[in-house]
């Protein structure tokens, strides 16, 4: 993986105006951290939305070794102009249900979630936030609806280096955590609370109305994490958020073992990778401090978490 | 020693072999049953701060063992036997009589033992 990261340093970035041409002919290779996704998208509207929302991101002139192939396209005639309607092609499943051209971004997210959650083998990956400060790395993984998202995103036009939201990704060999920074995924009633926050709509999608999950928001990360996208950090502390609107703020350590197992649950390849992850796992188990925070608001989320790194420094 | 899990085997016809027997005897099988590791290589072990994490490589499957389940499963690694012995051995460690409450833990810790696939019940000659 190392030697890759080289080989991708080494090729140069394409200029705005080529990078559309090849989005809409044989595909636009985007680097993101150690992942790199050829992706083509045959609908204008869609193809507008994708730069805006990756604006920032390298996208790679070549060669490069692609990991993803990501097509996004009409499956006839009919659908490309009437009740234009798309489908998404990935070289490994194409069952994926095909949605109306204004969800077109929210295929290509999903495509590409699809992809390294079931395919990406190179690396652990956790179903969690990671985030970074002064050499502090934090992985907050999280089941859907505990606030994740929201949690990594605040900290991330807070101060902290975002690594990833949906995908933490852990190199077994070094015990370190790489950086993955895709746009995070906002939901409902948490795209109001992240808009209020970061104040400003520049980095922030359209709003996706009536997907399966409710409204979407994507939200980009901030530019500093992007140029910081090939740094990895160690992890030091574990947060497991929990959001209750009515609860009072908490924190509450973990033993080890529950920390372990936390983990292993969080892990979307443990039993793919196998004995590696085991001892990666175990290590971060011992050596990091696991806690789980109860919030009922973004402030108090991110209060609570400088009070656990303000632990973890002493 | 005649082998006898107490998972049933399917054979190549489809046709399952001896799990009437099985679910009949499976009550006695824990008490009448020689309990033995499988291959302890295939095992990781990692010690945290209130477990002992094993981590089964043929599997995939990891498992917490509080101190009480490591001895057991300590007692079984050292040498093969029936679950009487195991409560002797458990008896001389702790030089005192086990509780009824005590034995029954131990049943349980062995009954689990073996749906986690850690040890394997094999019939006396």
């Amino acid at each position: 993986m190392a030697t890759r990261q080289m080989v991708s340093a080494k090729v140069s970035t394409l200029n705005p105006g080529t990078i559309k041409q090849h989005l809409s002919g044989g595909g636009v290779l985007v680097a993101i951290g150690p992942v790199c996704t050829r992706v083509s998208i045959e609908f204008p509207s869609i193809r507008e939305e994708f730069l805006q929302l990756y604006h920032g991101y390298p996208f790679l002139k070549g060669p490069a070794i692609t990991d993803y192939y990501l097509n996004v396209y009409a499956r006839n005639f009919y659908r490309r102009y009437i009740r234009p309607q798309v489908a998404v092609n990935t070289l490994m499943n194409n069952d994926f249900v095909p949605l109306p051209e204004s969800m077109g971004m929210v295929a290509v997210e999903m495509g590409m979630n699809w992809q390294v959650a079931f395919g990406w083998k190179s690396h652990i990956l956790f179903h969690a936030g990671v985030v970074e400060k002064d050499g502090i790395g934090v992985i907050i993984p999280a089941v859907s609806g505990s606030g994740k998202s929201t949690l990594s995103a605040g900290l991330a036009y807070d101060g902290w280096r975002f690594l990833s939201d949906e995908f933490g990704m852990l190199e077994a060999r070094t015990g370190e955590l790489l950086p993955y920074p895709r746009p995070v995924s906002l939901k409902n009633e948490s795209i109001a609370v992240l808009k209020e926050w970061v104040g400003s709509d520049i980095p922030f999608s359209r709003e996706y109305t009536g997907t399966p999950k409710g409204t979407i928001c994507y939200l980009r990360p901030p530019d500093a994490s992007l140029k910081a996208m090939k740094e990895p950090v160690k992890p030091r502390l574990v947060i497991h958020p929990v959001f209750n609107p009515d609860a009072r703020p908490e924190i509450r350590p973990l033993t080890k073992t529950m920390a372990f197992f936390r983990l292993v649950r969080s892990s979307a390849n443990y039993g793919d990778i196998g004995a590696p992850a085991f001892h990666a796992l175990s290590k971060i188990a011992e050596e990091c401090i696991s806690c789980e925070i109860t919030y009922s608001s973004l402030e108090e989320a991110i209060q609570l978490v400088n009070e656990v790194v303000g632990r973890c420094r002493s | 020693m005649a082998e006898c899990c107490f998972s049933s085997t399917r054979q190549g016809d489809g046709r399952i072999l001896g799990a009437t027997d099985e679910i009949a005897d499976a009550a006695n099988l824990v008490d009448r049953a020689v309990f033995r590791m499988v291959d302890t290589a295939s095992f990781l072990w990692k010690h945290l701060d209130d477990a002992h994490i094993i981590y089964d490589t043929r599997s995939g499957h990891s498992q917490a063992l509080n101190d009480f389940a490591y001895e057991i499963f300590d007692i079984i690694k050292e040498s093969p036997g029936r679950l009487s012995d195991i409560m002797d051995d458990v008896e001389r460690i702790l030089e005192q009589p086990l509780t009824d409450d005590l034995k029954q833990q131990i049943r349980m810790t062995v009954v689990a033992f073996d749906k986690m696939g850690l040890i394997r019940p094999v019939k006396p000659e």
